[in-house]
């Protein structure tokens, strides 16, 4: 480890300190994936203080971003480290018809930061997209979401056109207007109220601790 | 008891012959009147027949929360709060017009703020995400009025009261962040609170500015002010105290200072942020709630304190039983006495895909258990 605690950086979402401290790893030749690794502790912190209701969305997309902005740096290091590993496989999208992106945005980043691979279809995916996403990237997981209410019964039919795909995939609904009534309608199996019910939900579907 | 004569008390929290009815119609009446969303949001008189055909088949909906002035195409696609896509330009006739957010307001437009105030600024935030001239601007305010004005003359030709009178804008957080975009506000507010928290005095300052001047065009003396982003769900407690609670507080008093009563309408959950609220002066203030917030417990905090909106989901119009919204409705109706100020309403906007069914029973309730004489 450098002289600049890097998790306690993120943690507090101090970015120039944590883009010094990672440019101080680079030049003392540590590893990228380990450089990545302390960037993903702090994440963890930051996980377990909105756990403890110290922090909230506003600190989760903060750290999101200071990671995003931290790892960018390593980029072209870990393409030469070769790929690092996920926890899991995650495909995402806003459902056909609906264009918001703002809350699936943040529950990528987010996603991505505790170190699951996202496969981001964007807004207003098709049910044929979901499916062949699906069966493509083999996820354990597969998050939908929406703003409008005249995208249930579309977010009901991409639910059970990823199941009927035969994939073990589970699949997690969220997005404005959503609760647990509309999740139950879609035949989804978690309804996520928040980015970071979404980790939650990802990390048990994806067995991790 | 008249219309008028029953929101009044209601938020005096006196009681009333019975409950007031204000649900969010919007773009739900286009479609129970059979026509498009397109012709509902580009064609005046059609919108305004399926008004009027919905107040016909339900006349227990007795204030109008009234907000297609500033939905109507015309007027939102020149001077409406975002940039949006629109059914009939962009989108099929007949889906749900779509906000769209992104960077349009920049860092270096704060000195813009700082130098011609935030009035002078909104224009050309205008401009920019409308690509309109100013002339075409200040002409869109302009009609922007005259629409409501029609609004409101035929929310009082059916014997409605007006919920409000105007809509004069968002908390100044809100207003940043929708401006900004909420990665990008979020930014400023770790990186440049202090600049940020200067910047919404001016903004709040235009807040007050326009519930005057909508207030004096309208005779009507209830503002609708929203509040969305800086809740409990978003943001700390911490930060709540110090980026929200004193522009809510200053707002709500200086507004009541000069007899105007806000309607807070609180999109997202507030449930942790309720207990503030009785920092606000009693009786002076609706809060508005989307069923986000847990409307059982802000009852129990603020009981007594001030009148309540709210708070029938979006799933119950949408995916639930008429059972289910029954029993939502009965619980609401009854949970909440006579004088303890509840105005029965959809939580934010009515769906447009509602089930006519439910929205049956979502009025039929009125009468079932919201009857006190």
């Amino acid at each position: 480890m450098g002289k600049i605690d890097i998790p306690k950086a993120v943690a507090e979402l101090d970015e120039e300190l944590v883009i010094a401290g990672v440019k101080e790893q680079i030049a003392a030749g540590i590893p990228a994936v380990e450089i990545l690794s302390e960037l993903q502790q702090g994440m963890e912190q930051v996980g377990k203080l909105y756990e403890s209701g110290e922090y909230y969305l506003s600190e989760l997309i903060m750290s999101a971003d200071v990671f995003a902005t931290a790892s960018a740096q390593l980029s072209e290091v870990l393409k030469s480290d070769g790929d690092t590993k996920s926890l899991g496989t995650i495909v995402l999208g806003t459902v056909k018809d609906d264009i918001h992106d703002i809350g699936k945005n943040i529950v990528a980043t987010i996603l991505n930061c505790n170190g699951f691979r996202v496969v981001d279809l964007g807004v207003d995916v098709p049910i044929d997209t979901f499916v062949a996403a699906v069966k493509e990237h083999n996820p354990q997981v597969v998050g939908m979401c929406c703003l409008l209410t005249t995208s249930f019964d579309i977010m009901k039919d991409t639910v059970a056109a990823v199941k009927d795909t035969a994939s073990s995939a589970k699949v997690l609904v969220g997005g404005g207007p959503v609760d647990t009534n509309v999740a139950k309608y879609c035949n989804a199996d978690d309804y996520c109220k928040s980015a970071y019910e979404a980790v939650e939900y990802t990390r048990k579907y994806c067995g991790v601790q | 008891m008249t219309a008028e004569e029953r929101i009044v008390a209601t938020i005096n929290l006196q009681p009333v012959d019975r409950v007031v009815c204000a649900p969010l119609i919007e773009q739900y009446a286009g479609q129970f009147a059979g026509i498009t969303n397109k012709e509902f949001n580009w064609d005046w008189d059609k919108c305004m027949a399926a008004i009027d055909k919905v107040h016909t088949a339900y006349p227990v909906w007795d204030s109008n929360a009234y907000m297609q002035h500033i939905r109507f195409g015309p007027v939102a696609r020149v001077v409406g709060s975002m940039r949006a896509k629109y059914p009939g330009v962009e989108l099929g006739d007949n889906e749900q017009y779509q906000m769209i957010e992104y960077e349009a307001m920049t860092r270096d437009d704060y000195s813009i703020i700082r130098e011609k105030g935030f009035a002078e600024y909104r224009l050309t935030y205008l401009e920019r995400v409308f690509q309109k001239t100013r002339e075409e601007v200040l002409a869109g305010l302009k009609e922007a009025a005259r629409y409501r004005q029609l609004e409101l003359d035929a929310t009082l030709r059916r014997g409605q009261s007006a919920t409000w009178s105007c809509f004069c804008g968002l908390l100044p957080f809100d207003t940043f962040s929708m401006m900004r975009s909420i990665d990008k506000f979020f930014k400023d507010m770790y990186q440049i609170p202090k600049d940020l928290e200067e910047l919404m005095w001016i903004a709040a300052d235009a807040v007050i500015d326009a519930a005057e001047l909508g207030v004096k065009a309208t005779g009507i003396n209830r503002v609708f002010l929203a509040g969305v982003r800086c809740s409990g769900q978003f943001i700390s407690t911490k930060n709540f105290e110090r980026f929200a609670l004193p522009y809510l507080k200053s707002l709500v008093n200086r507004l009541v200072e000069k007899d105007i009563v806000p309607i807070l309408h609180l999109d997202s959950d507030w449930t942790k942020n309720m207990e503030y609220f009785l920092q606000l002066p009693q009786k002076k203030f609706v809060v508005a709630l989307d069923s986000s917030t847990d409307i059982f417990k802000a009852y129990d905090i603020l009981k007594g304190h001030c009148a309540f909106q709210g708070d029938v989901s979006a799933a119950l119009f949408t995916v639930a039983s008429t059972n289910e919204m029954d029993e939502y409705a009965k619980k609401l109706l009854t949970t909440f006495k006579n004088g303890e100020g509840l105005m029965y309403a959809s939580g934010c906007s009515l769906p447009m895909n509602a089930k006519h069914e439910n929205v049956k029973a979502f009025f039929d309730a009125v009468d079932k258990y919201g009857r006190y004489n």
